[in-house]
Parts: structure tokens; C-alpha cells; sequence
């Protein structure tokens, strides 16, 4: 019967979107979110974190915002010619269902780009990202920290 | 009673032959570092103050010597915190005078001297940031095999580099001692540093 409906009417579309999104926004989780402490003539820095999928079903991370920067990106390590590291932009990283991917320096991390004020360690700005088919984003606070 | 005398004499020998074998390790348990034959070398670069330095005015001290540049958002403050952590624990050792923590930057169109200063003096205000113009830098590099190259947007947002990223250790006399790899425990470094005073 609710799928009779559901195919009707748009109104029943976006309840179901909702409820969608609500279901995301419950299985995915963030852990240990810090943005790194820059001296303040940088201009960008880096985020960490590690992103849980409680849920049963791949969730798929497609970007980010934030205040204190202009553009975010996500970003990977690869190696590149003579034994160099070069970064990599990703559009997409997938978290499988009940799995979890970590964010840490050296690998896959958030780049912050053209930040718009300085970051005092101690302070929390907020992150907010962005998953695929999933219409509102999942925010968190990370922690500015002197960080290694 | 002397068969008691005996064995506590044995244990008492034992302890004391098991504390002196413990300082042996202790002493040489940490074999001498090696001189890298292949790199290294005077660099003659424009300092953060913007005057002409040489490396040479370091011998006498141990060095730290790391490539990299201030728009590098995750691996370079990592290093560098590092290296600060290393080198602030050096300070409360009263070993410090005879360390330096030099940061060569490759990339002069953005890390101008001043920029370097601000930069540099965030993590410690004894650091010394080194640049020039490119073919210098490139120069500088080839001698201690750091290898840097330009990457175009690469879908990215600014400008970046490919590049190694190892620290330098360099002993008193200006030899290449040790190549760390890329973010470095500070006790790993501070252990080395100790090992060349
Ligand atoms: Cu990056």
C-alpha cells in the first residue's frame, strides 16, 4: 500500500528522501576529527578524522564545507616518478557497510583550501560533508590542534 | 652458613655481571651511523632573513635538513612539528646550541625570505629556512638526491609539488649521517641527534 502511494504522489518521494537521508545521517559517523594548527602565512592545511559506516548499505562521501575555508577537497598520497609522493584529488571515497576509512596524515586526508581566518589550536570549526543520494550533510566539530 | 654465604655471593655476582652487561648494551647497543659518501655538501642559498648562507657555518653542529615548502598542507607541518617536538626536548637537555633545524624550500615564487621568517618562526625561532632562485634550489636538491617537480592544477586547486620527503641528518663536519623517512618519531631523531654530539 505505502508503495502504491510512493509511486504517486511527490510529496511521498520526498518523505521517503527524508527518511533516507535521516537514515544516513544516523549510520554515518565521525571520529577523532581534527584540522591541523598552520602557521598563520599558510593559507591551507589539512583535516583528519575517521568516518564510520554503522549502517547496512556503502555510503559514499562525495566532498565537504566549511566556514574557515574557501574550498575543501578530499585528497589521497600517491607515489609518483624517482621516488616522489604527489597529492590526489578523490571525488568519491566509499565507506562499506559497518566498515570504517580513516583519515591521517600521509594518506587520505581533507585539504583546506584559502582559509579565511586564522587557526588558534583549541578552537572547533565545523565540517559538513556531503554523501551521495543523501540530500542533507553530516556535520561535525573538528578541533584545531598542533598536531604531528 | 658458608654454604649460604656461597650462593648469596653467586646471586650478588650474577646481579652485578647482568648490570654491567646492561650499561655495555646500553653504551653500544646503538651502532655508529654510517657517512653517506653520495650526498650531501656545502648549499649556498639566500637565508630567511634574506642574507647569502652557507651551509658551512653549521659545522660544528648537527643538522636537520628537510625539503619541502610552506603551501604544503599535510606532509611538510607534519615534519616540521616533528622536528620542533625533537628539538624543543633538545632545549630542556641544554643540547640545543649545537643542533640547527634547516628547511630548504623549492618553491622561491611563494616562500620568499619574509615568508619563510613567518613561517619557520611559528615552529621554532631558532629554525633556518633556506631558498634561492630555481636553478639553485634544483641544485641544492640534486646534491642530497631530493627530487621536487612542479604538478600542474591536477583537478587540484593550487599549484603543488611532487616531491621526497626525507630529513637529513647531518653530523658535525657536514657529512650525511641518515636519511629519515617522512614524519619521523622525534625520539628516533633525538636518539640520532645524541649519537653525533
Ligand atoms: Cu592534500
Amino acid at each position: 500500500m505505502s508503495v502504491r502511494c510512493c509511486n504517486r504522489s511527490s510529496f511521498c518521494t520526498a518523505l521517503m528522501l527524508w527518511l533516507l537521508s535521516g537514515a544516513a545521517m544516523a549510520q554515518v559517523e565521525i571520529d577523532e576529527g581534527w584540522l591541523r594548527a598552520v602557521p598563520p602565512v599558510s593559507s591551507s592545511t589539512a583535516g583528519y578524522m575517521t568516518l564510520h559506516n554503522r549502517g547496512e548499505q556503502a555510503v559514499v562521501l562525495t566532498g565537504f564545507e566549511t566556514d574557515i575555508a574557501e574550498a575543501g577537497e578530499i585528497h589521497t598520497w600517491v607515489d609518483g616518478d624517482e621516488g616522489t609522493r604527489r597529492m590526489q584529488r578523490l571525488t568519491e571515497v566509499e565507506i562499506p557497510a559497518g566498515g570504517k576509512v580513516e583519515f591521517r596524515s600521509g594518506g587520505r586526508h581533507l585539504m583546506l583550501f584559502r582559509l579565511t581566518g586564522e587557526l588558534e589550536p583549541g578552537d572547533t570549526h565545523e565540517l559538513c560533508f556531503g554523501f551521495r543520494d543523501v540530500e542533507s550533510p553530516v556535520c561535525a566539530d573538528f578541533a584545531v590542534r598542533r598536531g604531528q | 652458613m658458608f654454604q649460604r654465604l656461597a650462593v648469596l655471593a653467586t646471586a650478588v655476582i650474577l646481579v652485578l655481571a647482568g648490570v654491567l652487561l646492561y650499561l655495555q648494551l646500553e653504551n653500544n647497543g646503538r651502532e655508529e651511523l654510517p657517512v653517506n659518501e653520495r650526498l650531501g655538501g656545502e648549499l649556498v642559498l639566500t637565508d630567511h632573513r634574506g642574507e647569502t648562507f652557507s651551509t658551512a657555518e653549521l659545522h660544528g653542529n648537527v643538522v636537520l635538513m628537510f625539503f619541502g615548502f610552506t603551501n604544503c598542507p599535510d606532509y611538510c607541518p607534519a615534519t616540521m612539528a616533528r622536528l620542533a617536538q625533537a628539538y624543543q626536548e633538545l632545549e630542556q637537555a641544554g643540547e640545543a646550541d649545537r643542533v640547527d633545524v634547516v628547511f630548504v624550500s623549492f618553491d622561491p615564487e611563494r616562500d620568499t625570505p619574509e615568508h619563510l621568517r613567518e613561517y619557520l618562526g611559528w615552529f621554532h625561532d631558532d629554525f633556518i629556512g633556506l631558498t634561492g632562485p630555481v636553478e639553485e634550489v634544483e641544485q641544492a636538491a640534486r646534491q642530497y638526491g631530493a627530487v621536487f617537480m612542479r604538478q600542474g592544477a591536477d583537478d587540484a586547486e593550487e599549484y603543488d609539488f611532487a616531491h621526497s620527503d626525507y630529513v637529513y641528518l647531518i653530523d658535525d663536519q657536514g657529512r650525511v649521517r641518515k636519511l629519515f623517512q617522512a614524519n619521523p618519531e622525534p625520539e628516533e631523531v633525538i636518539a640520532d641527534v645524541r649519537s653525533l654530539l
